[in-house]
């Protein structure tokens, strides 16, 4: 018994169970267990650990040498994803989705309904203040705010990122722009709010006045926010972007090798979102059609294009990670003679906008905020196929989808609206070509 | 060796026949027209399709392999066997950090420490800080009491901070903050400051110790303008006044042999005699330094006198009688600096300067008043405490250029001698040098770190400062 359970170890510890170890792709039938993970650990593994263990991989190295990298393990024969998946729809770029279906594709209704929301939790995670609500139908959201500093910021782009990543074939959250009075708000007999010491507190209304005046007001008296539905299903923590849930007995494939995650790259290159991280993601359990199943999704996109979630990007976002051994070798090498290409950057100073460009962007070489597993093993194939999802993107539908963001300056939306455009058709032509078109009629 | 030979050549070749063998995907053109087909329902193996033009999400059953896949194949683990061994030990330090902090995440540890040091703070003014007692002093710490609890004029205007290192260092400083006024006493004790002669030809095998028991009272009146604006020419005045008394012991650190016994003259002049003084000064601080992330332009410059003097009677806070050397002190400090690129590469040039007037009392100089080069104050390659005599000349060359955005390095070069008369003695040749890397992490507007290595021709030494870089 007792050399099993070493040999057990060890081989766990060496990584090898999964070889040993099948598992029937059968139908989940137990609910997995909710899990969730240290976003510190994360960032610190993938910006200084994996790296080195990357370098120091011979089987890594003989791939780059032999040209022969692990192609994604969910394709088929004409390289596109295998279907159905959990993770992933078949929307634009190689179907035809009208503006009118993207713009209803996270949720067939609009935001809250009109009449009392009652709130019944201080949001406690994030950099913003929020709370969540239950409106008049019974519909519950969660309801964020703008920094106070800038105003329309991360509310705008979670709007946008929303629309955009559904239409890119991602399961997301609905997000709407909305708007209350103070006195539209009631708070549930057992509203809770956590407080700095992590212990539960009713919430009273003092503390759901002092929560507001963190909150800029707009001059109308209301209060602008966003409203993000909450996802069906019960939540069982972030997915990561490599490795399966091994419990989940539908997650067969290593997250790393699958082209919805490695092809994920290009869109959020597109979009500049470069918190990409597996902490902005969500699993959850859902039964429909009498089947119980987990379905993956992204969330928070109030860190894509020019947001940071509590101000402007810096212009470095998206031309290095967080520690990137890449570029400081380089800059050691030339005792940082040779200027950053971010340093030709153009900054608009539209407070709404944050930092966000197009005329600078590399579409070869944008990189998250600190690597992500999938992304590192993407190969051309997989930038190819994000690419076709970019290409899907007309101008209408971009315009349409900063257009949900509500802008009030009429600069901001068009200033967005064209990076967006510039962005995509970098990455198009860098990718595809110039000459390439969607394989289907977009009028 | 013919084993592992045997072993690395089959591993390559097991490789090279079975890279992705099978996959025939993989050598298919990456071919746009091909590429395009819409239809990906195509590939379902092992569930319905979903309706043509379907754009909401499937609750079919997802297609899958018919068994879990691995991370690795086969040839690829074989291939890190070899490092997974040699990294067991990094990977059980990884699991260890990773479960620490995700406790740290999940009791919001970090914030709970936080509110629970601002509330002891707010209630008992009660706080704690790594203590600043100089080089060599060990690790230490300096507990802050201030006085959140008396009333009116003396709210949080008294102040009392402890400090002690594991080399047995310590001091206490009371403070009543005033404005622009300040009252301070303060007592210290340090056991095993390093002395090594005379004079920038002193030799690295003449190290001694000293101890110095001190304590001070002093009144400062100090003037300061635009000390919160980052973008305007800051300025500040002082004028102070004191008594002080020091008295220099035999050195008390393990295996260094006391300064009385290395240079018996010097001990005999000053060994356990307490030295009174009156000391008075003025100051002037001009600094017109502007940028970020680091400050990369402009200028500044301090200026300041200090005269030691005979100890006044009434005021004296052990012996009336001036048993030391009379000196006034001059100090000048200039600072300038230039970056070009809109992340700033940025040259600075520093030039520090002190000169001291020796009255009388010359052969009872103490070791303390004297001032010093290497480690932090100046000269960094070299041991703190290296180089002392009555003048001094630092100089310092850096060039701070980005890394990535969070990260920017510091090359620096330093030039400095100490002499009798500084005026008369300087030479080129005279000067001592040493030069070091050091890596700071940045935030928007200031360095919040650094770390990093120096080199003399005797020594290397490690720095690292968190909080104030610059």
């Amino acid at each position: 018994m007792k050399p099993a359970i070493i040999l057990g170890a060890l081989l766990g510890a060496l990584g090898w169970t999964d070889t040993l170890v099948a598992q029937p792709p059968s139908g989940a039938t137990e609910m997995p267990r909710e899990r969730d993970y240290s976003y510190i650990y994360d960032m610190l593994d993938h910006s200084l650990v994996r790296p080195f263990t990357r370098v120091f991989d011979p089987a890594l190295l003989l791939r780059k040498v032999v040209g022969r990298p692990r192609q994604a393990a969910n394709v088929g024969e004409n390289d596109q994803v295998r279907l159905p998946s959990t993770w992933w729809q078949p929307r634009i770029g190689f179907r035809p989705v009208t503006v009118e279906q993207m713009m209803k594709g996270p949720g067939s209704s609009a935001g809250p309904a009109p009449g009392k929301w009652t709130v019944t939790k201080a949001k406690t995670q994030g950099v913003t203040p929020g709370f969540q609500i239950e409106d008049s139908k019974g519909d519950r959201f969660i309801i964020k705010f703008d920094p106070t500093t800038f105003p329309e910021l991360t509310t705008s782009v979670d709007v946008i990122g929303s629309h955009l990543f559904w239409a890119a074939g991602y399961n997301v959250p609905h997000n709407t722009i909305a708007t209350f009075k103070a006195e539209d708000l009631a708070l549930d007999k057992d509203a809770t709010f956590t407080d700095a010491l992590g212990k539960k507190q009713p919430m009273t209304p003092e503390y759901l006045t002092q929560l507001l005046d963190r909150v800029a007001r707009l001059r109308d008296g209301t209060y602008r926010c966003l409203a993000s539905r909450f996802i069906s299903g019960k939540p069982l923590g972030p997915f990561e972007y490599y490795g399966r849930r091994n419990d989940d007995p539908e997650d067969l494939i290593p997250h790393e090798l699958r082209r919805e995650l490695r092809g994920l790259w290009t869109v959020c290159a597109f979009l500049n979102h470069a918190d990409s991280r597996g902490p902005n993601s969500l699993d959850m359990w859902v039964t429909e059609n009498g089947r119980s199943f987990v379905r993956h999704h992204l969330i928070d996109f109030g860190s894509i294009l020019g947001s940071s979630a509590i101000g402007p990007r810096s212009y470095v976002t998206g031309t290095e990670y967080y520690v990137d051994f890449n570029v400081i070798g380089q800059q050691a090498a030339t005792i940082g003679l040779r200027p950053f290409d971010w340093e030709r950057v153009v900054d608009p100073k539209i407070a709404s906008i944050g930092f966000v460009e197009g005329r600078v962007f590399d579409p070869a070489g944008w990189r998250p905020d600190y690597a992500n597993p999938a992304f590192d093993e993407r190969t051309e194939r997989d930038i190819r196929w994000g690419a076709k999802i970019v290409a899907g993107f007309t101008d209408e539908h971009i315009r349409a989808a900063v257009k949900a963001g509500s802008y009030s300056d009429l600069r901001a939306s068009e200033y967005l609206t064209q990076v967006l455009i510039q962005r995509r058709d970098k990455l198009v032509r860098h990718w595809l070509g110039p000459d390439y078109r969607v394989p289907y009629d977009t009028r | 060796m013919h084993f592992w030979s045997a072993f690395a050549a089959t591993c390559v070749w097991v490789a090279l026949m079975s890279i992705d063998a099978g996959a025939a995907v993989e050598t298919a053109p990456a071919n746009p027209s091909l590429l395009a087909a819409a239809d990906t329902t195509r590939n379902r193996t092992s569930a319905p399709a979903t309706e043509a033009g379907d754009l909401a999400v499937t609750s079919d059953v997802p297609w899958n392999p018919p068994r879990a896949l691995s991370r690795r194949h086969p040839w690829e683990q074989v291939l890190q066997f070899p490092g997974r061994i040699v990294t067991v030990p990094i990977s059980a330090l990884g699991y260890t950090v990773e479960h620490g902090l995700f406790w740290m995440e999940k009791t919001s540890f970090v914030t709970k420490a936080t509110f629970a040091a601002r509330d002891l703070r707010g209630r008992a003014g009660l706080s704690v800080r790594p203590a600043s007692l100089g080089d060599r002093t060990g690790l230490g710490g300096t507990i802050r009491m201030d006085t959140p609890f008396f009333g009116g004029a003396l709210k949080n205007r008294v102040s009392t901070e402890l400090s002690g290192s594991t080399r047995k260092y310590s001091g206490v400083v009371v403070t009543v903050k005033g404005e622009p006024g300040l009252l301070e006493y303060g007592q210290e004790w340090r056991p095993q400051d390093r002395f090594y002669g005379l004079g920038i030809e002193s030799v690295r095998d003449s190290v001694s110790d000293y101890a110095t028991q001190s304590q001070f009272a002093r009144a400062r009146l100090r003037w300061t303008w635009n000390q919160e604006k980052r973008e305007e020419p800051r300025a500040a005045f002082a004028i102070w006044a004191g008594t002080r008394n020091v008295v220099t012991r035999n050195g008390r650190g393990d295996g260094t042999v006391s300064y009385h016994v290395r240079f018996p003259d010097l001990g005999a002049a000053t060994l356990d005699r307490h030295v009174e003084h009156f000391i008075y000064g003025t100051s002037l601080a001009s600094d017109w330094r502007v940028g970020e992330p680091h400050w990369s332009q402009g200028w500044r410059v301090w200026l300041s006198a200090e005269r030691y003097d005979r100890p006044i009677h009434p005021l004296a806070l052990r012996v009336g009688q001036p048993r030391g050397a009379q000196f006034t002190r001059y100090d000048v400090e200039v600072e300038t600096g230039k970056s070009f690129l809109r992340d700033p590469r940025t040259l600075r040039l520093l030039v520090r300067m002190t000169n001291q007037e020796v009255s009388s009392g010359g052969d009872r100089f103490l070791i303390s008043d004297l001032p010093k080069l290497g480690g932090r104050e100046g000269l960094s390659g070299f041991e703190a405490g290296r180089f002392h005599d009555l003048d001094l000349l630092a100089t310092k060359i850096s060039y701070i250029f980005p890394l990535v955005g969070r990260l920017e390095l510091d090359v620096h070069t330093e030039w400095g001698a100490v002499h009798s008369n500084v005026w008369e003695d300087l030479k080129f040749s005279t000067l001592r040098n040493s030069f070091g890397v050091a890596l700071r992490g940045r935030l928007k507007h200031t360095p919040f770190g650094s770390i990093g290595v120096d080199f003399s021709p005797e020594k290397t030494r490690l720095r690292f400062s968190v909080g104030r870089v610059e």
